[in-house]
């Protein structure tokens, strides 16, 4: 008889084979041999190192295939060891105004705008034509692009189909444009000669608080310049008002901190143009873009805190280029106006600078702003036809009284 | 003419050496490693952790039950469901030890969906961070940290982080360090805590979690003060199959019992107070050999390969 048949009947080979799966990898014992060789002076090498052959690759440098991408760290020749916090066009503060008048040591000493501000009536004609801007704007423009997508937080699994239409920048640009071109229609002629409007300009205006680099930066899609500068709004002493009270928090919470950068003043328009006053600044807030860093809301208040530190930093780039760098208490205040809006809600505020001193007890910066005023209900297609509900003149008084305040 | 030349040099001799295949290996399996679960290692989903610290919630790859490494099932019944970023705690609450206590005040209360329990937004002087939310806390409280431990115990609210051995007997606790310095460990389900039972010799805290278990910690664990918010959800039922599937679950296997009590609780007598040890800070790498089988001689050595 054979024997293999008995002896094949147990396959040992496969026993084997498992057995190695967990033999074949050991954790050796720690003997505490390294730290005795440490302790005498003799150092403990890995002998990996040695069985296996070093291999060096050596770099080859090809010119002129593609530009060289710099590396984002402490070899950026812009590279600096203090941070510099930074606010830009898509931040928000996370306390909202509050923090915002912190940062730029302002006051509010009455709600609303001040007196100075008076809101003109304006005519049928008028609000006839401001309604076909508005629906121009909204409706009737050509441009078709994907939307942002649309999410029921009740039904999350619930996809929407993807609806076409104006995108938010666009429409913000048309309305503005269009809004500002019938208002200087409409407008005494000697003071349409004395406004220019300028489009994409930057400001930047950087200082320091409590030991911080603060920049902020701002990108004007649209300008107001003007021939003379504003009036001061009041001459009120604001020693008696105080800043809030932040407490546990520092007022630089949520800045941007960045290690590479370089810090610039800049005022957009040149020293001796016949318009180098700035006016008014109108500021774009699209909410697919302005988001908190924790992506949730943001909150009404810092929309509000949005258009106080955009308009800071306008009103305060042009007193630096105006005064020099040194000057803490400006001579004259500088007023600005600025209305900040989505396309549907607008936000109205003056600010009247009076030092660029951030830590000053004795001087503040006065700040008058305006809720969010609506300039429709609805403004869309209903049943097929284009439809324009709830149109609010109040807003575009607002406007007008900006425009012709000198 | 040039084809029938081809045809010729293809009959030569030249290639009498055929490849033969020595031994038949398709259809025979791959062995892969596959991972054991109850080892700290999820199988739901991985998340992509930056080297700094940051509230912006983080993108996560689900794996469906899967290992990431070798790609193979490890856990039926994982699967499909909402896409939920994920909110990163700061499990580590360090304050001063000695001196006024370091205070925070919560900004948001927000809902995650990769956990059960809600999650705070704190901030405090220029930093922002996540804890776990308690039962009642609200936006605009404040909240201390403290790693001080008086003589006198100290009287918590709630969010309150404060190590074992400085608070009083009975307090209810949750997120609690297993060591110092480890993170808040135990306790991190939605509307759970746990209580602070005894003291026990070598400076250690006996505290009793929700599964009725007792475990023995260094006095100087930190421990978050209160309950768990979103007590509601284990008494809240899914509702369909649908939402279950929306919550990432597929279905079940059908192997579990009603009747037979296979599955039901078990008359044992509750384990005795577990004493936790931190373990030794350095680990000695595994060694693979680098032979893939056993050198030995058997009748079928032909078949090893």
């Amino acid at each position: 008889m054979r024997k293999t048949p008995c002896l094949f009947r147990q396959h040992i080979g496969w026993h084997f084979q498992n057995h190695w799966k967990v033999q074949g990898r050991r954790r050796p014992l720690d003997t505490g041999i390294e730290n005795i060789l440490n302790e005498k002076g003799i150092q403990v090498e890995n002998p990996r190192e040695f069985l296996k052959e070093k291999v060096i690759h050596e770099r080859v440098e090809v010119v002129g295939y593609k530009n060289k991408v710099t590396p984002q760290d402490k070899t950026h020749p812009n590279w600096h060891d203090q941070p510099l916090l930074t606010f830009k066009d898509n931040n928000v503060l996370l306390e909202g105004l509050p923090q915002a008048k912190m940062l730029t040591n302002s006051v509010e000493i009455k709600e609303g705008l001040p007196e100075t501000v008076q809101l003109p009536e304006i005519t049928k004609e008028l609000n006839r034509r401001i309604k076909k801007v508005i629906l121009g704007s909204k409706i009737f423009d050509a441009e078709q692009v994907k939307l942002p997508k649309v999410k029921d937080p009740e039904r999350p699994a619930w996809n929407f189909p993807r609806s076409y239409g104006i995108s938010q920048n666009r429409a913000y640009n048309l309305l503005f444009s269009k809004l500002l071109s019938v208002i200087e229609s409409s407008s005494d002629l000697e003071l349409v000669k004395q406004r220019y409007l300028t489009n994409n300009v930057n400001f930047s205006y950087s200082f320091e608080k409590n030991g911080d680099l603060v920049q902020f930066q701002l990108t004007g899609d649209f300008v107001l310049l003007s021939k003379t500068p504003l009036n001061p709004v009041t001459t009120q002493s604001t020693k008696e008002f105080d800043l809030p009270d932040l407490y546990p928090i520092k007022p630089t919470i949520t800045l941007n901190e960045e290690n590479i950068y370089v810090v610039e003043d800049t005022y957009p328009v040149k020293k001796g143009s016949p318009v180098y006053h700035p006016h008014t600044i109108f500021i774009n807030f699209d909410k697919e873009v302005v988001k908190n860093l924790f992506e949730e809301e943001v909150t009404q208040s810092q929309i509000y805190a949005r258009n106080l530190i955009k308009t800071f930093t306008a009103a305060a780039s042009y007193a630096k280029a105006l005064y020099g760098s040194n000057v803490k208490n400006l001579p004259t205040p500088v007023t600005l106006q600025a209305i900040q809006t989505d396309g549907k809600t607008f936000h109205f505020g003056i600010l009247q600078l009076n030092t660029l001193d951030v830590d000053s007890k004795e001087t503040k910066n006065v700040w008058y702003q305006t809720p969010g005023l609506p300039l429709f209900e609805k403004c869309g297609y209903d049943l097929g036809k284009p439809v324009l509900a709830g149109y609010n003149k109040d807003v575009v008084r607002h406007i007008l009284a900006f425009y012709n305040s000198k | 003419m040039s084809q029938l030349a081809r045809s010729f040099q293809r009959l030569s001799l030249n290639n009498t050496f055929i490849d033969i295949q020595k031994v038949f290996i398709r259809g025979k399996a791959k062995y892969v490693e596959k991972p054991t679960t109850g080892h700290g290692v999820a199988f739901r989903r991985i998340i992509h952790f930056p080297e700094k610290y940051t509230v912006k919630p983080l993108n996560v790859t689900n794996l469906g039950g899967r290992d990431p490494q070798s790609g193979r099932l490890v856990v039926k019944g994982i699967g499909g469901g909402i896409k939920h970023k994920y909110h990163w705690i700061d499990w580590k609450r360090v304050g001063p030890k000695e001196g006024p206590p370091l205070v925070e005040r919560v900004i948001k209360i927000i809902k995650d969906g990769c956990r059960t329990s809600n999650v705070a937004l704190v901030a405090s002087a220029d930093k922002l961070k996540y804890i776990l939310a308690t039962e009642n806390m609200k936006v605009g409280d404040l909240i201390k940290t403290s790693c001080h431990i008086p003589r006198i115990p100290v009287r918590a609210n709630e969010g309150d982080a404060y190590p074992l051995g400085a608070l009083p007997l009975g307090t209810q606790i949750h997120c609690v360090e297993k060591y110092p310095g480890l993170g808040g460990f135990l306790v991190h389900s939605a509307g759970t805590y746990a209580t602070i039972l005894r003291k026990a010799p070598n400076n250690h805290i006996v505290i009793m979690t929700p599964s009725k278990k007792e475990f023995s910690l260094p006095e100087e664990c930190m421990c978050t003060v209160g309950r768990l918010s979103n007590i509601e959800h284990s008494s809240t039922p899914i509702g369909s199959a649908q939402k279950n599937r929306e919550l990432g679950n597929r279905p079940r296997s059908g192997l579990w019992q009603r009747k037979t009590g296979r599955h039901g609780r078990k008359i044992r007598r509750p384990p005795p107070t577990k004493t936790i040890v931190a373990p030794n800070a350095e680990k000695i790498d595994e060694i693979i050999f680098s032979s893939d089988r056993y050198f030995v001689r058997t009748l079928r050595s032909q078949f090893h390969y």
